[in-house]
């Protein structure tokens, strides 16, 4: 009988529930833009009492901002590149953050909107407060493969990188990776001293790279972000204005 | 004994069917092998690097179970092979400028060169944008292949500032046809950067 149902019925049993993505705010996908304004994300995990969830955003919200405003980004990477294949030999990076700028932004910083994402708290802040902005009270699922994946957009007097990460347990955790991630490639664009030796036996090449980059962004902020459903990677594009 | 016998056929015919799929399945699979390795893992891009005169280009492709980690792996080696052509191409403009002093490059100025030349090289990598870059999964791990720019103007800038720089070498190299082309390339860039400002 089990043999009869699992040739007859079994085949036609609709497939196991798969967890949905959840629907993000649309300033999340497509950050606003003002010309005096900088916009920031906060990002903190959903605690059990919703308020502490919502202080605890508001605090990152404001580092957020203070990142925005200044950041000193060090990092080098050592590359050893043998039979084609390049294996890391070490990684270091770090950012030092001017903790003086924190006052001044509390004092004159709003949160425009705030939304629960799954186990994920968001919110959006702008410095200095902004209170004409017209935010859409709306949210989507992250839209279709974005085209500044694969070509960064051009502009004489900026610069865009994009940052990724793997969707960690704590999913705000990968979004702040992917904008770490971000920073370090905006401050290896903007200046990078590189060195390497090659070395040659018969017909092998081996060769030993070094990249370091200790460079203070100013006013560096994410405009755009997509999350992968199919890879389950996170991705923000990050502008940064040069002179 | 005849139901023996049908049964001994109907083994050997479904022996000789299965038989048959699996070298089907085998020739799909070694087809689809074949497809792969003549596929390239990277854009068009990557073989076909586009050329210009104002910028240097190079792609490199890097794989690792982490994407993050294969895009700065690509980026690092992209940056390298332009750090290689920056080097060969302030080789030779040294040695254009060293030609044309001729007899009146004595050993002070050949070493001035050399240092001014490899002092660019060590801080003008600054300015490298990535112009393209594509990432895809590969099973476990994840390749990413990068197209990076970098502009020629501003190394040449950096470049003329050092020669402005070292008292013993202006005097000497200012005389030279290669200091006016290098300058007159430099007004250039500096024109065209001022004027895409402007626009913007």
């Amino acid at each position: 009988m089990f043999i009869v149902w699992l040739a007859t019925v079994h085949p036609t049993l609709p497939p196991p529930v798969r967890e949905t993505t959840p629907a993000y705010p649309r300033w999340f996908w497509e950050m606003p833009s003002d010309k005096v304004a900088a916009f920031a994300v906060g990002y903190a995990r959903r605690y059990a009492r919703i308020e502490t969830s919502f202080a605890y955003v508001r605090r990152q919200s404001v580092w957020q901002l203070v990142r925005s405003q200044q950041v000193k980004v060090d990092c080098s990477q050592e590359l050893l590149n043998q039979f084609g294949q390049n294996r890391l030999l070490r990684l270091k990076e770090s950012e030092q953050i001017d903790s003086s700028l924190a006052p001044t932004i509390v004092a004159s910083m709003s949160i425009i909107d705030s939304a629960v994402v799954g186990d994920m708290v968001l919110a959006l802040a702008a410095f200095p407060s902004h209170s004409n902005l017209n935010i859409r009270n709306e949210r989507t699922s992250p839209s279709r493969r974005p085209q500044w994946l694969e070509v960064l957009p051009t502009e004489q007097s900026a610069i865009y990188v994009v940052g990724t990460s793997p969707l960690y347990y704590y999913e705000h955790h990968s979004w702040e990776r992917a904008e770490a991630h971000a920073r370090r490639q905006l401050a290896s664009a903007l200046t990078t001293h590189i060195r390497s030796t090659g070395e040659k036996t018969g017909q092998r090449m081996q060769v030993w790279s070094e990249s370091q980059s200790s460079v203070t962004l100013r006013h560096a902020i994410v405009i755009k972000r997509w999350f992968d459903v199919s890879s389950r990677q996170c991705y923000v594009l990050c502008r940064m204005p040069i002179q | 004994m005849k139901s023996r016998l049908f049964m001994m056929v109907l083994s050997v015919f479904c022996l000789l069917l299965m038989a048959c799929g699996g070298a089907k399945q085998m020739a799909q699979s070694e087809n689809q092998t074949e497809k792969q390795d003549n596929e390239s893992p990277c854009p068009d891009w990557f073989i076909n690097v586009p050329e210009d005169p104002d910028h240097l280009y190079a792609a490199a492709t890097a794989t690792s179970k982490d994407l993050q980690l294969a895009i700065n792996k690509a980026e690092q080696d992209t940056r390298v092979k332009i750090g290689a052509q920056l080097e060969t191409r302030l080789q030779s403009l040294t040695k254009q400028f060293k030609e044309e002093i001729g007899e009146g490059a004595d050993a002070t100025v050949d070493a001035q060169f050399t240092t001014v030349s490899k002092t660019v090289i060590s801080t003008t990598l600054s300015g490298s944008k990535v112009k393209k870059q594509s990432t895809k999964q590969e099973g476990q791990t994840w390749r990413a292949c990068v197209l990076m720019e970098y502009p020629i103007g501003a190394a040449n800038a950096r470049f003329l500032q050092s020669l402005k720089e070292t008292e013993n070498l202006r005097v000497k190299a200012a005389a030279t046809e290669a200091f006016k082309e290098l300058e007159a390339e430099v007004e250039k860039y500096e024109q065209e950067k001022e004027k895409t400002q402007n626009n913007q």
